[in-house]
């Protein structure tokens, strides 16, 4: 059983083949690992081994010159003891990368003095049935050869190409390039009695990911322009810089000059990005059920029910406009995540089509008050749904309204209301009577994205995003669909002087 | 790169170039801990404590007996500090042990030390300093030395091995506490003190300290007591305007100033002799015992002693063979425990967990054990009480929620608590339930007809858990209470034990 698991999560065909340099650990090599400090934990109690191998390439590159070029690996061997009666010494707190037996055995070592720093004697276990089994997730896809492959001299001919595009137009450019690659694998050996196979529920198959991400600025030498673009992606192939620097070219060029407008509402079309940015809060929101469900800050908290004697959420009730819904399906090949032990297998929908329907919950919350026995992820990957207007449509159709390439530094002001602030950035163009006129100076926006989404006008096609943040346990990519918006009575409270 | 072409030559010109002589081999640093070179107080706290936690430690590894499975021993709260402690303490104080030589500002700190150390003489001589260079300063100061004096003698500053600090003094506490020393240096400067209000202030702290616990100094009260109640009487208007200030909230009646501090100073005094009065009744009957609980708190008029206890009713029975019903058993001291593996209500407050769900290794241990211990050790010194846990289905258990029954739920319970060495009656309840609809879909328990039937006067719904109810022989309550998992003290688990000593003391007399 074990076997099938892991094989299927880990696509062993294409890892393999990626892993002939050992760039990142084999399946083999962690279970030998493990099976190795397992082996130097004598004496009782328990131990749980954590192996996590990763690679990563970068290059960095400012005004038309490369800055860093890098090609890093390392092993992270963590090493949990809890000596009989001792307390637990914390996985994270032995850690080692070296990987001969002494120095295993140090780290085995070690962490049982840290164990024997204190008296945890547990409180019995009790007697509990054997653990069950949580069959996970299968065929997300997160591996990919061509990010793998995507050698030092590779990225320097990318970036190279991508600069002298730039410097062909007599403008300058930033960016970063960056590939990633990391395997990991998990075992314990808490409550043996409980236990049916070789790993518990919790532990971690073998698995592997890899993310690739590209982002540029393109600036005119005075200044006065600015461009941007960028994606990221598990797969280098869906990564095309050519097209990213001639946007950001185009970007640049035609923000330049840019004039100066009064703060107020505006009728807004939200590229893609912007739209991603500007969710982030509210995404990162839709985690926890838990919060929802008791007196919090949360935006999804709705108050007590003195009668039935809870807490109520706002699951249920339409939160956004009808059109949009927020869902994830693992086996999208635009979004494939590293799936944890334990999670709801298949698709999510955290919004339908305006409604509140799922929030993120832990295993407990499952098993006390729903019908399952699984957690639930919040939007790690998500797709946030479209309609079918192009932005030259939705340009076509303003009568005077902005277009926005994206925001940055954005900062939460209110939990409750998601109320943000934030600025404009790499391009900000008035639209008059369906037409682009002219660039405009960057604005500081104070607006909610509830607000944003209750207030859509139009909506386009769903298409990737950079979201380069890595996944907060285990490191895979977390990406996005985002479509681009037009939104009525968008709030910039301030100019910004920057570009 | 043509920088780091030279890198190999550069380095080798370098080791050429260096002077052997100048090389040190290297050596591991010495390791060893020296109290004796410590230079501040804080440092010699902070080891005397660490000294005392790592002797704590091994006397665990070497006996294996976890404090909280054993019954509340009161000696424990005047153990003196061990030996290596002392020698640490000690070592560490040898350069603070000309106690002329050392500044009086630094008494928090050092007497303490000096205690830890065996250098009583030292400690009160410090301490005795500070006294004398307050009263110079006035009164007000006086007063505030000897309050701060009678908190550290009492053993309540310092934050070492769990126990509180009153007043936010970090380190280590004198301990064992010198109570004689409290009366003592409260006899001598209280007098000096001319500002009544602060005399009654500092005579209140030391009944409260008698009271602090699970012990009550009736001594102490009986010396403070009418102490208090004869300057209380004597203050004048603007005295008790200031006392009022000082000792009441906003939201309190001023004019219930002298109420309150009779009160606070009889409650102490009488709380021993009532409770004597209580068992006294208890052991001659249910009824005495009821119409004298009623005369003590006559407003706990929705306290059901006296009354019958509800018949259980279960789906499922364990642990009672085919003589399982009625229960309360008649004849029989019970004890009636309502016990949740695991409730899903959470408003107005969260019930102590107790079987937890488990959804990662950390969680793997149980969470309830002190509840669980109490019941064992009621069981283990009480083979006659008839023991019930009362529980309803929840639809799971830890983790396991597939095809699970109420029998199946039943006999995983008792397995669990039987693992802890807790032997008793299982009675368990299917448990009504609906789904809230619309996405929420959360299950919302229907009360069951024992804990509609063990309410009262009250609401239906889950009881806390670990609410016992003891019953005596005739089927009438006599005394409820929460086995709290998370208290501290074992002041619930000493009453309920000497009222259940009484039942049976009464019901072997009667048997007889």
């Amino acid at each position: 059983m074990r076997n099938e698991r892991e094989s299927r999560r880990a696509r062993p065909g294409a890892a393999a083949e990626g892993m002939a340099d050992r760039r990142v650990l084999s399946r083999e090599e962690c279970e030998s690992i493990l099976e190795r400090a397992h082996g130097f934990a004598r004496g009782g109690g328990e131990t749980r081994v954590v192996v996590t191998s990763w690679w990563q390439g970068e290059l960095r590159w400012g005004r038309n010159r490369v800055s860093l070029s890098s090609d890093r690996r390392d092993i992270v061997l963590g090493i949990e003891r809890k000596v009989v009666d001792g307390r637990p010494s914390g996985t994270l707190n032995v850690t080692t990368n070296q990987l001969d037996d002494g120095f295993i055995e140090a780290a085995v070592r070690a962490a049982e003095r840290k164990s024997l720093l204190g008296i945890d004697p547990g409180w019995g276990l009790g007697d509990y049935p054997p653990l069950p089994e949580y069959p996970p997730y299968v065929g997300a896809p997160v591996w990919s050869d061509a990010t793998f492959n995507l050698t030092t001299e590779a990225r320097g001919e990318v970036v190279r190409a991508m600069i002298a595009a730039v410097e062909a137009e007599g403008l300058l450019s930033a960016g970063y390039l960056e590939v990633r690659g990391a395997s990991a694998m998990s075992k314990g050996t808490e409550a043996p009695e409980l236990r049916q196979g070789e790993l518990a529920f919790w532990d971690l198959p073998y698995s592997v990911w890899t993310h690739a991400q590209l982002s540029i600025t393109v600036r005119d030498s005075t200044g006065g322009g600015s461009g941007w673009a960028a994606l990221a992606s598990y797969d280098w192939n869906r990564i095309d810089p050519e097209a990213l620097t001639e946007r950001a070219i185009q970007k640049c060029v035609a923000s330049r000059n840019p004039v100066a407008l009064e703060p107020g509402r505006y009728t807004v079309i939200l590229e893609p990005q912007a739209v991603a940015d500007l969710i982030q809060p509210l995404v990162d929101s839709l985690a926890s059920r838990e919060d929802a469900e008791r007196p919090s800050a949360s935006p999804w908290y709705l108050g007590p029910d003195e009668h039935l004697g809870l807490h109520r959420s706002k699951l249920g009730m339409k939160v956004v406009d009808s059109r949009i819904s927020i869902s994830h399906d693992p086996s999208d090949p635009s979004l494939g995540i590293v799936a944890a032990p334990m999670e709801t297998p298949g698709t999510v929908t955290w919004i339908d089509r305006g409604v509140l329907t799922n929030l993120g919950f832990g295993l407990s919350t499952d098993v006390k008050w729903l019908e399952g026995w699984h957690t639930l992820r919040g939007p790690l990957a998500y797709r946030m749904s479209g309609g079918d207007t192009t932005i030259e449509e939705m340009i076509a159709s303003t009568r005077r309204g902005l277009l926005v390439t994206r925001f940055s530094n954005i900062r939460k002001l209110d939990d409750v209301s998601l109320l943000c602030t934030g600025l404009t950035r790499d391009g900000l163009w008035l639209i008059e009577n369906g037409q682009i006129t002219k660039a405009v100076k960057n604005f500081r926006f104070t607006e909610s994205p509830l607000f944003v989404l209750n207030n859509v006008e139009q909506l386009g096609e769903p298409v990737p995003v950079f979201r380069p943040v890595l996944h907060p346990f285990l490191g895979g990519p977390m990406p996005a669909m985002v479509p681009a918006l037009k939104v009525r009575d968008f709030s910039f409270t301030s100019l910004v002087d920057a570009v | 790169m043509r920088v780091l072409a030279w890198l190999p030559v550069l380095s080798t010109v370098l080791l050429v170039a260096s002077p052997a002589a100048a090389q040190t081999l290297f050596a591991w640093p010495d390791t060893a801990v020296d109290v004796s070179k410590y230079t501040t107080v804080e440092e010699c706290h902070a080891a005397v404590v660490r000294v005392i936690e790592s002797v704590r430690r091994r006397e665990f590894f070497v006996h294996r007996v976890w404090r909280d499975t054993l019954p509340y021993d009161p000696a424990e709260d005047v153990r003196p500090v061990p030996a290596e402690a002392r020698e640490a303490a000690r070592s560490c104080g040898t350069r603070f042990s000309d106690v002329e030589a050392q500044p009086v500002s630094e008494y928090r700190m050092l007497v303490p030390l000096y205690f830890a150390a065996g250098w009583d003489d030292k400690a009160e001589a410090l301490m005795k300093r500070r006294l004398e260079a307050a009263a110079r300063e006035g009164d007000a100061e006086l007063a505030a030395a000897l309050d701060t004096v009678v908190y550290m003698y009492s053993g309540r500053t310092g934050t070492a091995w769990g126990r509180t600090s009153l007043v936010g003094f970090p380190g280590l506490p004198v301990d064992p506490p010198r109570l004689d020393l409290v009366n003592a240096v409260v006899d001598e400067y209280l007098p000096r003190i001319s500002d009544r209000v602060r005399r009654i202030r500092i005579l209140m702290t030391q009944v409260r300290l008698a009271r602090l616990g699970a012990r009550l100094d009736t001594a102490r009260i009986e010396w403070a007591a009418p102490q208090i109640l004869s300057l209380v009487d004597s203050l004048s208007e603007a005295e008790k305007a200031q006392l009022a200030d000082e000792l009441t909230g906003f939201s309190e009646d001023k004019d219930k100033l002298e109420e309150r501090l009779y009160r606070e100073v009889y409650r102490a005094i009488e709380g021993v002799n009532q409770r004597r009065a209580l068992l006294d009744s208890l052991r001659h009957s249910t009824a005495a015992y009821v119409r004298e609980f009623r005369r003590q708190r006559p407003k706990d008029v929705n306290v059901p002693y006296g009354r019958p206890a509800p018949t259980l009713e279960a789906d499922v029975w364990l642990g009672c063979g085919d003589r399982c019903e009625p229960r309360p058993t008649p004849g029989r001291v019970s004890l009636v425990v309502f016990f949740y593996h695991d409730v899903v209500r959470e408003l107005p407050y969260d019930h102590h967990k107790c079987v937890r769900v488990i959804s990662g290794a950390e969680g793997i241990r149980a969470h309830c054990p002190r509840l669980v211990y109490t019941l064992r050790r009621l069981a283990d010194r009480f083979p006659e009480l008839d023991i019930t846990i009362v529980t309803r289905t929840h639809g799971f258990f830890g983790y396991l929620k597939e095809d699970m029954t109420a029998e199946k739920e039943a006999e995983l319970l008792k397995r669990w608590l039987e693992y802890f060495g807790v032997r008793a009656v299982i009675s368990m309840t299917e448990t009504d339930y609906w789904r809230l609809p619309n996405h929420d879909r959360r299950r919302i328990d229907e009360p069951t007809v024992n804990e509609v039937n063990y309410s009262f006067d009250g609401p239906a719904g889950p009881r806390p858990n670990g609410w016992s109810v003891l019953i005596d022989e005739d089927g009438l309550i006599v005394y409820d209470t929460v086995l709290q998992p998370d208290s501290p003290g074992s002041a619930y688990e000493s009453d309920l034990i000497e009222m259940i000593e009484a039942l049976l003391e009464r019901r072997a007399a009667r048997t007889t």
